[in-house]
């Protein structure tokens, strides 16, 4: 029962640490709109903290550039648990138009474990809201993949 | 001290008026805090069992202790700061509930104790080994330098005027002759005591030591999980036993009739309100512009309130 | 210091006037304005397989391979950038930009659309010609512009270095030199 109790707790109080793992900066805007009364985020219960070590969960947008790979594994390292990441953006979710540089990692899947992937470019604060609802379990997910073969 | 005597001394510290009734009640006005901002916002804000959720999810967190640093010390600072906290919640309260249940020089330990969790914010932000603990540390340092000076001359202005150190024997004065807020002397003091009491609250303009964009939580940077939730825990209780003693210290605490008990809440929802106006429409003071605000005007204004109510005004 | 509290306290009740502007969303549907490109949609039974947002896409996304005797088409839509040019170069008007943007997932595998077309191969060398699509389609092209049927367009099953080749050793098709 108590932890079912702390089960909700959790869900209903996210507190999320914002990482720009070499984006463009598109989808920190996109995350900074999700903030603003428009959308109003704190609703939910999520706020923004600035510190990894308030946080539950870890919003990364960008390709994972070399030089802040290992910035992103000490941070999320920093996190306690229990702990999300979100990736934020096309970048974040398979490379973007980088996935094959020889800069970048290719994506945050290929860097840290990620709970869900948010596409975009940038991704839209709607978006952005129902990937992280997704995240806690709230809305299904709404695509597939599809395969077809001409008979 | 017979068993009897020691059920009922925990009763009062842990139950109520005590831990559980101040942090709910406090955890609830910071929610008041958080709609009111919202509100002043143009946006819905949080539902009511938020910082419930919060300090609910915050104990399920797993705490991490920074290696190299004081382990002890940092571990024990939270809880001196909800004992602080925790131990004034009830000694204000008792006083509201039953004036005569004081002691001589309570005003005096109260102050000292509502001082306990900003030494413990303090101590634990320079046992935690981060440069960030250790700026926000001398940050609160220098903040807690500032406001003590108003908030002493304040309450001495309202010593003064009643001539005895025991919270029941202000309280009795004020039913006697009227809050002491209608002197002269009375009001330069509460206006002096709101703005340290701003500052003891750790809300803007003066939340400097704990600036989120400029520190990341100052002290607090290192404390995740339990610790971070003892450390909110006491700012909540902070939050409702502070206007509650400026309350009783300027307006008189209620006495046994609805109608009293009615003001007094009225009292208290106004001076909680003020706080969090003035905390949603300000940007936050550099610590060189607060100390010259709180050791200038405002001390020259609370020493003029000693002034004046020594001369009987 | 006392003015700068006046004037706060007025700018406190200036934004009380807005209300509340916090869109329903999301319970409430919130859908973007017209010309909003969303995740690309391909409708399989249009798709010819000529390439042609492969080689547009900006994110090279879009990958063809041959193998065997079909064409696999397959979009990584991960990675995607909603530009449109996938859209705009598409002579079968097969790709759509959706309105979609709820597309978080925790597998970025539910992204992928894979299509798998008939090829054509040369009957002289093996070599691949195209999709049996494209080539019904030229045929089509062919049998408006010209008039005729689909019986009289020939060497549709032979690769180009062949057709060249028959071309070359056909003399009714030498182009005569008069001066």
């Amino acid at each position: 029962m108590s932890g079912g109790v702390l089960n909700w707790c959790f869900k209903k109080s996210i507190w999320v640490y914002h990482v720009n793992a070499g984006s463009c900066n598109g989808c920190d805007i996109e995350v900074l709109d999700v903030l603003t009364p428009y959308y109003d985020v704190e609703r939910f219960g999520i706020r923004l903290v600035h510190t990894p070590r308030h946080a539950d969960a870890l919003l990364v947008a960008g390709p994972v550039t070399r030089q802040v790979r290992e910035r992103l594994l000490r941070l999320y390292d920093a996190v306690p648990e229990p702990k999300l990441v979100i990736g934020v953006g096309s970048c974040a979710a398979g490379g973007g138009i980088w996935h094959d540089s020889y800069a970048t990692c290719g994506g945050v899947g290929n860097v840290l474990p990620v709970n869900v992937y948010i596409p975009g470019c940038p991704p839209r604060p709607e978006a952005i809201l129902y990937g992280v609802a997704q995240a806690l379990g709230l809305v299904p997910k709404n695509v597939e993949a599809q395969e077809y073969a001409e008979s | 001290m017979d068993l009897n005597a020691l059920l009922i001394a925990a009763f009062y510290t842990l139950v109520f008026p005590g831990f559980l009734f101040a942090g709910t009640v406090g955890l609830f006005l910071t929610w008041v805090d958080r709609k009111v901002t919202a509100v002043v916002q143009s946006r819905i804000g949080p539902p009511w069992f938020q910082p419930y959720a919060d300090i609910g999810k915050l104990l399920a967190k797993r705490m991490l202790i920074p290696r190299g640093s004081q382990a002890a010390v940092f571990l024990a600072a939270p809880l001196v700061a909800v004992a602080g906290a925790t131990l004034a919640a009830v000694i204000i309260l008792r006083t509201v509930i039953a004036p005569s249940s004081g002691f001589v020089g309570d005003l005096i330990v109260l102050i000292y104790l509502t001082s306990l969790p900003a030494i413990a914010l303090i101590v634990g932000g320079a046992a935690s080994r981060s440069p960030f603990g250790a700026i926000g540390a001398g940050r609160e340092m220098g903040l807690i330098l500032a406001y003590e000076v108003g908030f002493l001359l304040a309450a001495i202005t309202v010593l003064v005027k009643v001539g005895s150190v025991r919270l029941g024997d202000i309280a009795a004065y004020q039913v006697v002759h009227g809050p002491v807020a209608l002197s002269l002397s009375g009001l330069l003091a509460l206006g002096v005591a709101m703005f340290c009491i701003q500052a003891k609250l750790g809300f803007l303009p003066f939340d400097i030591s704990e600036a989120d964009t400029e520190l990341i939580g100052g002290p607090l940077a290192e404390y995740s999980g339990a610790g971070l939730a003892l450390f909110k825990l006491a700012r909540a209780m902070m939050f409702f036993t502070l206007p509650v003693f400026v309350v009783v210290l300027f307006l008189g605490a209620p006495q046994p009739d609805a109608l009293s008990w009615l003001g007094f809440v009225l009292e208290l929802l106004v001076v909680i309100t003020v706080i969090i106006v003035v905390k949603t429409t300000h940007a936050r003071l550099r610590l060189d512009q607060a100390l010259g605000l709180f050791w200038g005007r405002l001390a020259a204004t609370a020493a003029a309130g000693v002034a004046l109510a020594l001369l009987g005004l | 210091m006392f003015k700068h509290f006046i004037s706060e306290l007025k700018e406190t009740l200036i934004c009380l006037e807005a209300g509340q502007v916090t869109l329903g969303y999301p319970f409430q549907p919130h859908a973007p304005e017209a010309g909003f490109r969303g995740l690309p949609v391909v409708d399989p039974l249009l798709c010819i397989g000529c390439g042609a947002c492969a080689s547009a896409c900006p994110a090279r996304l879009i990958d063809m391979t041959d193998d065997g005797d079909h064409r696999t088409v397959s979009f990584e839509l991960a990675r995607c950038t909603y530009c449109g040019s996938c859209r705009d170069v598409c002579p079968a008007e097969a790709v759509t930009m959706s309105m979609q943007f709820e597309t978080a997932t925790a597998s970025t595998q539910d992204l992928r659309i894979s299509m798998k077309l008939k090829l054509v191969r040369c009957v002289l060398c093996g070599d691949v010609v195209g999709t049996q699509r494209a080539t019904d389609r030229v045929v089509r092209d062919l049998v408006a512009a010209t008039g005729g049927t689909a019986e009289t367009i020939g060497w549709l099953d032979l690769c180009l270095a062949c057709k060249r080749k028959e071309a070359m050793a056909t003399p009714a098709l030498a182009i005569e030199v008069t001066r």
